[in-house]
């Protein structure tokens, strides 16, 4: 099983590659205003490849801007050969069909699970019966890669792998998409359930234009509570996540059924700030793997 | 105010739910109509808006493509799951012939998959690309046309100047959601389902209509769950928006549809905001600067089409937010001022006070 650490910046990245993991992922999942320069891109490669780490490049969702800015960063790793780039958006798998030294997967964004809704195991009838709950139910648990169209169509455009959640009632859904030829990581520790281009923490605070933005969501999260929901959530710059924790006879299954990478994010919503939180979360998973 | 090329005046698209609800966008100048129809089978799996939102049958939906057609109106059905799996195939291959049958002009898709199924046996009808696909710059409506759409809706929060360079770019229709309730988050990247349980009928009020969790109040804590209450908020609801104002823009900006939310609200809602969009758009054709401008002054004043929703809704439906601006500055909660939900309520009042 591979260990990939994704950062978002530099020190972050730094850290990740003095621990344990096999690989590292550099680049904002989820905000295209923390997309780093072509400079820093390539200090990221450089000291990735310095370690003899794996290095992956991450883009999230892109406005045209971003897409100018991801088109630096393509022209970098295309002279590299061989890269992998993760996408979160379908513009960028776009742009992605003129660098055929370049690998795509799908990021997050990018493939639907409805069993990310917080209240997924509730249908729609107020008593459905156990037969309709449970076929309900078996839908909410699979991915938009479940679909042979679908993912022919991805395959056709090149793309070799995709990202999905640490959500233990899908993964026999994983284990089919893996079957059909695709490759899946799996990210642990926070389940996305809304990505808004709207960023409420940066709204909540005060911040003025995205361009200048202090980048608050590189240490901070707040939790969120709804009383009558009986939920809470991590709001983490434009994203909100609901916690999962990850077990070992979990990561067990989850090689049973083909997945080869789990990703940890390092930052405030995981809470692996260090090497020692990264190489101490890949011993709790690994330790029955 | 510039609006000469009159064939440049884009269309409104109006939503509806039923035959009686389709004559009264026509009547009230819709040029295009949208509308789901519900899908045998899977009827309990609708992730967002739930059967009701639906035309309920086939023999329905022809009445409303017939009453349409006969007034030079397109009918388009959108094909409502942002996914599709293999065991669905049958079922969704079975509704889009069906929904075709029955005279629908488009097809409104949010998945790739979908795509293929659809071009496979939906025949010659046209192809719209969902907010589901999330267009959200001009190489993703390239990479739309590339895939065989022949119209993109973009993302709700794609700015209006970047609105119009996608447009600019683009050599495929694109059209533009104006007005509803808006989304806080991405369409195809937002799981708080509208559901309709207990929890949150408690949570909304006791008000019927719309449910948001993203408009909830929330409790925010700094830090993890043991941290600092900062005081309680609706701190994801990103707001409702309007286009009104900023018509001539959008106008300008060369997209081809104007797109009005609510398929899940009354019919007398879906007329009035149509109505609302066709004097808008009539006046800016006829130039008729004065009159556009009491008619947004008057709107601000009356108009108020969301009453079953909550309060707070209601009002900021007199607000603007054309701009669909990243963070929507002017509604900052002022953090370090630990603002109460109804201060920040009270604080959205003056506003809107100062932008009359």
């Amino acid at each position: 099983m591979k260990f990939t650490v994704q950062a978002d910046t530099l020190s972050a990245l730094r850290e990740a590659l003095a621990s344990q993991c096999t690989g590292v992922r550099f680049g904002p999942e989820f905000c295209e205003w923390k997309i780093p320069s072509r400079d820093l891109l390539k200090k990221a490669y450089e000291a990735a490849k310095e370690t003899g780490k794996g290095f992956t490049y991450v883009s999230p969702p892109l406005s045209n801007q971003g897409i100018e800015k991801l088109v630096e960063q393509l022209d970098y790793l295309s002279e590299l050969k061989g890269s992998e780039v993760v996408v979160g958006d379908l513009g960028a798998l776009n742009v992605l069909q003129d660098y055929e030294d370049i690998k795509p997967r799908l990021g997050r964004p990018r493939v639907y699970i409805p069993a990310r809704s917080p209240w997924s195991q509730i249908t729609r009838m107020p008593d459905p019966g156990f037969f309709t709950r449970r076929r309900v139910e078996k839908l909410f648990y699979q991915t938009s890669l479940n679909y042979v169209r679908s993912l022919e169509y991805y395959k056709s455009l090149g793309v070799m792998g995709a990202d999905v959640d640490w959500i233990p009632n899908c993964f026999q859904s994983y284990g089919n998409v893996i079957k059909k030829g695709l490759k899946l990581a799996v990210h642990s520790h926070a389940v996305p359930v809304a990505v808004t281009m709207r960023c409420h923490m940066a709204r909540f605070l005060g911040e003025e234009e995205p361009a200048l933005c202090s980048r608050p969501c590189l240490d901070k999260v707040f939790t969120i509570r709804q009383k009558e929901l009986e939920r809470y959530f991590i709001l983490n710059g434009n994203v909100v996540y609901q916690p999962v924790v990850s077990s070992q006879r979990e990561m067990k299954q989850l090689m049973r059924m083909g997945v080869d990478e789990v990703v940890l994010t390092m930052g405030p919503v995981s809470n692996l700030l260090t090497r020692n939180d990264v190489d101490e979360a890949i011993a709790n998973l690994s330790g029955g793997a | 105010m510039e609006v000469t090329d009159q064939t440049a005046v884009p269309k409104i698209l109006a939503p509806i739910k039923a035959y009686t609800g389709a004559v009264k966008v026509i009547d009230a100048g819709a040029e295009e109509i949208y509308c789901g129809v519900r899908t045998p089978g899977l009827e309990d799996f609708e992730l967002y808006r739930g059967a009701s939102t639906e035309i309920p049958t086939y023999d329905e939906f022809r009445k409303v493509t017939e009453h349409a057609h006969s007034h030079g109106v397109k009918v388009f059905v959108t094909i409502n799951q942002p996914f599709i799996i293999d065991s669905m195939e049958k079922k969704m291959a079975k509704h889009i012939r069906e929904c075709v049958e029955a005279g629908a002009d488009s097809l409104i898709i949010g998945d790739m998959g979908m795509l293929q199924l659809a071009k496979e046996v939906a025949g010659d009808v046209g192809l719209c690309a969902s907010t589901y696909l999330s267009a959200t710059n001009r190489e993703a409506v390239r990479f739309l046309k590339r895939a065989g759409f022949s119209r993109v809706v973009l993302e709700r929060h794609v700015p209006l100047e970047e609105i119009a360079e996608i447009t600019r770019d683009a050599d495929i229709e694109v059209e533009v959601f104006v007005h509803g309730s808006g989304c806080s988050n991405v369409n195809v990247n937002c799981y708080f389902y509208h559901y309709k349980f207990p929890a949150m009928d408690k949570a909304y009020l006791g008000i019927d209509g719309i449910k948001f969790p993203c408009a909830l109040p929330y409790e925010v804590i700094d830090g993890d769950e043991d941290g600092v209450s900062l005081g309680t908020y609706p701190i994801l609801d990103a707001y409702t928006f309007c286009s009104l104002c900023k018509l001539p823009d959008l106008i300008k900006s060369g997209v081809c549809g104007l797109k009005i939310e609510g398929r899940g609200i009354n019919e007398e809602y879906q007329a009035s905001t149509t109505r609302l969009y066709r004097r808008a758009l009539d006046l800016l054709r006829q130039e008729d600067e004065e009159g556009f401008r009491q008619l947004i002054e008057t709107t601000k004043r009356d108009f108020v089409p969301l009453p079953q929703t909550l309060p707070m809704n209601s009002l900021q439906e007199l607000c603007c937010e054309q701009g669909r601006c990243y963070y929507a500055p002017k509604f900052h909660a002022p953090y370090k001022e630990k603002l109460t939900w109804q201060a920040w309520t009270k604080l959205q009042c003056k506003l809107l006070v100062v932008q009359q």
